[in-house]
């Protein structure tokens, strides 16, 4: 049975504190560690509505896969910044996202990883296939 | 919250490094960029594919994937 889905609806969202520290640490523009703290503030306040979500690639140009995943470009609509989460099931069945990644979306600096690529070590724990 | 300096090493020693001190002469002291580490923890698992089409009909359409990532 198909549900209409419901305009209102928002997913909570979970920041691991470590995993966001680390980024943060990670990410040379003070505007970029500002704009990440900014938003994690409202996502956890506000929770995420699904019509800001895109929808990660299971194959990507770059060689990473991330099935399962949506990201929010920052600032919005096509900032340099990315945030990429993993839609899970907490123990009582409630969908969440779980942030998995910030950083720059095309890094520029040799051996510089996109936010992509993070995202993809961390669920595969293993750098994605060139 | 200031991240370290990182530099990009090549000639005989290839790859990351993070500056982990750096003395008036000049003089550097780098350890390897293992970046990332830290891996995630959260409660319950990761959505099936069927159970994310299923929430996406729920919550409302997602935009499409773009091909960058």
């Amino acid at each position: 049975m198909t549900t209409a889905p419901r305009p209102d609806a928002r997913f909570r969202v979970e920041f691991d504190d470590a995993t966001f520290t680390e980024d943060l640490e990670h990410t040379s523009s003070d505007t970029g560690r500002a704009l990440a703290h900014r938003e994690r503030d409202k996502l956890t306040a506000d929770r995420l509505s699904p019509n800001r979500l895109k929808r990660c690639d299971t194959e990507a140009r770059d060689g990473t896969s991330l099935p399962g995943c949506v990201k929010i470009y920052i600032p919005e609509p096509d900032g340099t910044w990315g945030m990429v989460f993993q839609l899970r099931i907490d123990d009582k069945g409630r969908p969440f996202l779980a942030y998995l990644a910030f950083g720059t979306r095309h890094p520029t600096s040799p051996g510089a990883l996109s936010v992509y690529e993070v995202a993809h070590h961390r669920i595969h724990i293993q750098p994605p296939q060139r | 919250m200031a991240s370290e300096p990182h530099v990009t090493l090549s000639g005989d020693i290839v790859g990351e490094y993070i500056v982990k001190d750096r003395r008036p002469n000049g003089e550097l002291t780098l350890v390897p960029d293992t970046y990332p580490t830290v891996t995630p923890e959260y409660d319950g698992r990761p959505v099936t594919a069927e159970e994310f089409a299923a929430f996406e009909a729920e919550y409302g359409p997602f935009l499409p994937p773009d091909g960058e990532g």
